[in-house]
């Protein structure tokens, strides 16, 4: 007989590491981190702009992301999604209650809903192409630009904090599959 | 007789290489592609015909081949098909023959030949039809196919690319490079696309000097600048197969054609260009005569190409046929080179004095107003005969002319197919005997020989206007930015005389070689009565060949006009559809085979259930235990003792994959109560409920739980399977319907694992969890639902069963979930806990007859076929459906509805047999949806849906799967506890 089960032990969605193809590319499973989604009601160019989340402005363009840490994306005209490294889920739940005040708003903690993989190097917008229709080029998805959209099918949020650099916030079910096939496009590239 | 000259060509004479031809090894050249390697050993036979098995040579120099089809390599490697015209050679390169037995000198298919007249267009629909068709289909098929596919699964790798810019050139010779370099220089992004292995087009075969320079020192500078430009993808081997809305182009890029083990065999490009640039030439026509299909008979353009970009004579003595001024260039370079050429015929009655003058000095005789009527020599060309034509174009006097080659230009049909396929319109032109694009500029622009140009200066020039429109419209305004090259050529006429004559037998005469279509078949189609060119070509088969007629659709129209006394205008062209040409299923399916088919997402606990043995089901996307096979054990008989073990004792379960949609707002129970048949309003905190979801059409859509956690905070669940696309359903009403509810909808299936108990020892296990919910049935009753602490983390609780057992489902973050798994599994040691999988879970609820929709439900159930009807009639207020629901056909009694079936015999009851009235062997009264042997029971049972079931329980009916007939009796679809007094305990 098992003694009463007091307390369970965490496991990550994902081994954290990577793969590197020389200068070209390198391929990453990021550290867990926390991802908090906010959805206002309303949500005026006025309202955003006054909004502060732990001191810190949402970003006014869908489609843009600002900050360090936390990174606040903004993935739909009503929707922002924080992303830390730094802060636990409750702290940043509090700090989004708080920045919402009395406004209409759901919080929602989605930290093991997601993984986040990272693509660094020249190489890593040509390894997106082969899996994503958007257009990649500096001009079209610059260094502000996140978005949703599908890579190798899978839904994705795409955020460029670098000319080299995307990270690929995907849902943890399916992350493993998608850095597989990210390997298996690198190991494609001429 | 083919041979190598000794000088000249864009070939590499200092590396030699050898490919395989059938059982012969041949010398050739880097830059040779597989036809000028055949060519210069003086293969001229390289296949036999479709259904005539005549020998064929090779006809063209490049894309449009029609003859030159072989098999490349072998075993699962094995390409059918590839036009010998565009695969240039490596080392060790496999080519074989196809469609010959036993061989390419003598084939046994040639007796079609010999009985030609027995076999005219449409034979087979007039000849086979006693006892019936099917009788030789097969045999039909089999000699209709021209080469065999891969018997093996294609070990290769393909992918697909997206790639945007704002100018996609088409066509990588002089017109595509110069409007690329312009573009480029301008600061347009651009995609050149050049089918063949090399940049160049028509330079490549031609002899004009560029700024008195040999052409390879512009083709070096420009492509040099091109490759070097970061704005400019210069792919060559690709081919622009398909141009579709929005700028959408198809590109299919050969990476494999100079090193067959490459990483990537072949890349799709899926190009999105702002503006669209077509260079993409023309391509020349064949001239119709008797026997006009022998080995040696090629287009004067190809003779052309062989000599000056190859070093290949086709020839010793060639003699040239033409109705246009191209062919006296050929004649021109092919006496440079020393090839004697004695003749060249021109259908019309003038001769371009100035390019007749030069011939002449050359020693070759130029004769106006002359046809050829007739060629002869077994397997290979030995003579022709021509005729010289009167004032009324009746053959006056002949005389034969020995020769070992011919070439023939029946004029040049612009390659206006992509240009088509924008939607762009056609005119034809009398003058070249061709259709043209109707506006240079739209929908596409057009540059060079696809646009009328004949020359090279033409074509330059065009290629500057039409770049300069792009990057204006773009927005650039800027001047010309490249000087053109100069160019030394004489003027060229562009009038096109006959490309046939009517003398000779017709069913001698070729238009389409690579389907073996003859005048005599349009005659008779024309009899027959098939005068529209779309019925034609059907009926003929003209033009539907692997080269979708790139040499025979011209022709054909323009013989149908003179046959029928039309102008070709009035006929028409047949439609140029995607793709140009043929594309490998495999470049189409890119990574998306094998393990990379789908996205497969894995539970939190996977690895637990692959360290159990389990048995892997893909299910919504999921990669699912079906049961835990014990060794030795099927996994029939694991799922019968798992279910077994979770009616006596507990089974545990993972759920993770169950679709989890919080819905939260003031307005969230307004907005859930419009989406399900059952009542949300009155649902109290704490409290869960089956809900049955439907669409405006009254069809029941998806199943599963709500569950309030707050006056203003719901969580409900979905099938694993609906849980993206009821979310999307949810979204769609908030935004599009209902914006002005305060309400939210958050999906967080992967946010939570679902560990799943259920047995009438669940709550004993539970016992030696730590929590700070209460457990006990009265605190804690089925269908409930708690927030708390489990093992230290957060918890929701719910108390549900979809086995009919006791059942909790623990919902904790996902990171806990295969903690969860583990330490459940290690407790429940002491009361026989199993793990069950998917399969063992939905015989579970098959014997409790709960609805797995999907599955027992199609697209016309409503929820009354399934029972549920008092429920969605008892709602007051509005929902999705409801208005649906009072349809007169929802109200009959001879719907399909759910009932129960139990048999004896379990080898007619599975899934998919159909019901019958006991008694008869006709038509069909409904089928069964989902079946199993019971455990509970140890007999066969089903979940059916029949015609006015409901009304028939108690009825014997006749069940019938696959040829084997049995019985069942109708009865309720709960067969296991229908009290559910075992939920409630």
């Amino acid at each position: 007989m098992t003694d009463r089960i007091a307390s369970l032990v965490p496991q990550s969605a994902m081994p954290a590491g990577g793969r590197v193809y020389g200068d070209a590319l390198s391929l990453a499973v990021l550290p867990a981190r926390t991802v908090i989604a906010l959805r206002l009601a309303t949500h005026t160019p006025k309202i955003v702009s006054a909004m502060r989340i732990a001191g810190r402005s949402l970003p006014e363009t869908p489609n843009t992301w600002s900050g360090d840490d936390p990174v606040i994306c903004r993935t739909a005209p009503d929707t922002w999604l924080l992303l830390s490294s730094l802060h636990e889920a409750a702290e940043l739940l509090d700090a989004a209650r708080t920045g919402c005040g009395r406004k209409a708003c759901a919080i929602t903690d989605l930290s093991d809903a997601h993984v986040t993989l990272a693509l660094d190097g020249p190489r890593a917008a040509d390894l997106l192409a082969r899996g994503c229709g958007l257009d990649f080029a500096a001009t079209a998805f610059g260094l502000q630009a996140c978005t949703r959209t599908r890579l190798a099918q899978v839904p994705v949020i795409l955020r460029r904090p670098t000319n080299e650099r995307f990270e690929c916030v995907v849902d943890r079910s399916v992350g493993q599959w998608l850095f597989d096939w990210m390997q298996d496009a690198a190991a494609g590239l001429d | 007789m083919g041979y190598r000259l000794e000088h000249g060509g864009h070939i590499n004479r200092s590396q030699p290489i050898a490919i395989r031809w059938n059982r012969r090894t041949l010398p050739a050249f880097a830059g040779d592609t597989i036809a000028s390697a055949l060519l210069a050993n003086d293969i001229h036979i390289v296949g036999r015909g479709l259904k005539f098995h005549r020998p064929r040579g090779i006809l063209c120099a490049g894309v449009e081949e029609s003859n030159g089809l072989v098999t490349l390599g072998r075993g699962a490697e094995l390409e059918p098909s590839a036009r010998a015209t565009m695969i240039p050679v490596r080392e060790g390169l496999e080519v074989r023959t196809q469609n010959a037995w036993p061989g390419l000198r003598f084939d046994l298919g040639r007796a079609f030949d010999y009985t030609a007249p027995l076999w005219p267009a449409g034979f087979y629909n007039k000849t086979f039809k006693w006892p019936s068709w099917h009788f030789y289909e097969g045999w039909i098929r089999r000699a209709a196919g021209i080469a065999q596919p891969p018997r093996l699964p294609d070990p290769a790798r393909y992918e697909a690319v997206n790639a945007q810019c704002d100018l996609l050139v088409v066509g990588g010779g002089p017109a595509g490079l110069q409007a690329a370099q312009i573009a480029a220089r301008a600061g347009l992004s651009v995609i050149l696309a050049e089918q063949d292995f090399e940049c160049g087009g028509q330079l490549l075969g031609g002899s004009t000097l560029l700024n008195d320079a040999p052409v390879v020192v512009w083709l070096a500078s420009v492509i040099g600048e091109l490759a070097a430009s970061r704005n400019v993808t210069l792919l060559t081997g690709t081919t622009a197969f398909g141009l579709y809305d929005h700028g959408h182009a198809g590109l299919l890029q050969r990476l494999d054609l100079h090193n067959a083990t490459r990483a990537i065999r072949q890349r799709y490009w899926r190009v999105q260009a702002k503006q669209t640039l077509l260079a993409t030439g023309a391509i020349e026509q064949p001239l119709v005569f008797e026997h006009n299909d022998l080995p040696g008979i090629l287009l004067a353009g190809a003779v052309r190409q062989y000599a000056n970009r190859y070093a290949v004579a086709v020839g010793r003595r060639v003699m040239l046929a033409t109705n246009n001024d191209s062919a006296y260039l050929a004649a021109l370079d092919l006496t440079t080179a020393g090839i004697e050429v004695p003749l060249l015929i021109d259908s019309r009655p003038e001769v371009p004095q100035q390019l007749a003058e030069a011939l002449r000095a050359r020693d070759v005789q130029v004769s106006a107003g002359t046809v050829v009527l007739k060629a002869s020599g077994g397997r290979a060309l030995r003579r022709v005969r021509i005729g010289t034509l009167d004032a009324n174009g009746a053959v006056d006097r002949t005389r034969d002319i020995d020769c070992d080659a011919l070439g023939m230009s029946g004029g040049w049909a612009p390659a206006v197919h992509l240009y088509s396929q924008a939607r762009g319109t056609l005119r034809y032109d009398d003058t070249r005997r061709a259709f043209l694009p109707r506006d240079r500029e739209a929908p596409l622009l057009c540059a060079g020989a696809v646009a009328g140009s004949t020359t090279l200066g033409a074509s330059f020039a065009d290629a500057a206007q039409a770049a300069t429109r792009a990057f204006e419209r773009a927005g650039l305004p800027q001047e010309a930015l490249v000087r053109l090259p100069s160019v030394d050529e004489p003027a060229l006429s562009a009038t096109v005389g006959e490309f046939r004559t009517t003398a000779g037998r017709s069913r001698r005469q070729w238009l389409d070689f690579q389907h073996d279509v003859t005048i005599a078949d349009v005659e008779l189609a024309l009899r027959e009565g098939f005068t529209h060119i779309e019925l034609l070509k059907r009926y003929t088969t003209a033009g539907m060949a692997v080269d979708q007629g790139k040499t025979s659709n011209l022709n054909t129209l323009l013989t149908v006009a003179e046959l029928t006394g039309r102008n070709p205008a009035d006929v028409g062209t047949t439609t140029h559809r995607p793709p140009y040409t043929p594309v490998t299923l495999g470049a189409l399916a890119g990574r998306q085979t094998g393990p990379r088919y789908a996205p497969r997402r894995l539970l939190p606990a996977h690895a637990e259930h692959e360290s159990l043995g389990a048995h892997w089901w893909e299910a919504g996307g999921w990669m699912r235990p079906a049961c835990y096979p014990r060794a030795g054990e099927t996994t029939q008989r694991a799922v019968q003792r798992e279910a077994a073990a979770v009616r006596a004792g507990v089974g545990l379960f993972d759920a993770s994959p169950l679709g989890k949609i919080e819905v939260t707002g003031a307005d969230a129970a307004r907005f859930l109560d419009r989406f399900y048949i059952n009542n949300v309003l009155s649902l109290e905190t704490g409290r869960v409920r089956y809900g049955l979801m439907q669409n405006e059409s009254g069809v029941i859509i998806d199943d599963g739980t709500i569950a309030r956690l707050g006056a203003e905070r719901f969580v409900i669940t979905t099938t694993s399977g609906g849980a993206t696309r009821i979310a999307h359903w949810l979204e769609e009403w908030r935004q599009c319907e209902w914006p002005k509810l305060k309400v939210f909808v958050t999906p967080v299936t992967s946010q939570w694992a679902t560990i799943s108990l259920a047995g009438p020892r669940a709550r004993d296990l539970l016992a030696k969890v730590e929590t700070d919910i209460a457990l006990d049935a009265a605190a804690f009753p089925h269908m409930s639902v708690r927030e708390g602490r489990l093992a230290g983390v957060a918890t929701r609780f719910y108390r549900v069963s979809f086995s009919g057992e006791l059942g909790y489902e623990i919902n904790v973050a996902a990171r806990y979930g295969a903690a969860l798994w583990r330490e459940l599994l290690a407790a429940g040691a002491g009361f026989g806990i199993v793990p069950y999988g998917i399969e063992t879970l939905l015989l579970l609820r098959l014997e409790k007859g709960y609805l797995h929709v999907g599955v027992d439900t199609d697209g016309t159930t409503a929820p009354a076929d399934t029972g549920w009807g008092e429920v969605a009639a008892r709602k007051k207020t509005d929902f999705i459906g409801k208005r649906s629901l009072r349809r007169a056909d929802n109200l009959r009694a001879d719907r399909l509805q759910l009932v129960g079936l139990a048999a004896d015999d379990v080898t007619v009851l599975v899934a998919g047999a159909h019901l019958r009235l006991a008694g008869t062997t006709e038509g069909s009264d409904g089928w069964v949806t989902s079946a199993g042997v019971s455990p509970a029971l140890g007999r066969p049972i089903a979940l059916a849906m029949l015609r006015g079931g409901r009304a028939r329980l108690g009825e014997t009916i006749a069940v019938h799967d696959l040829g084997r007939s049995g019985t069942a009796t109708v009865v309720t679809p709960a067969f296991y506890d229908p009290e559910g007094k075992r939920l409630h305990d």
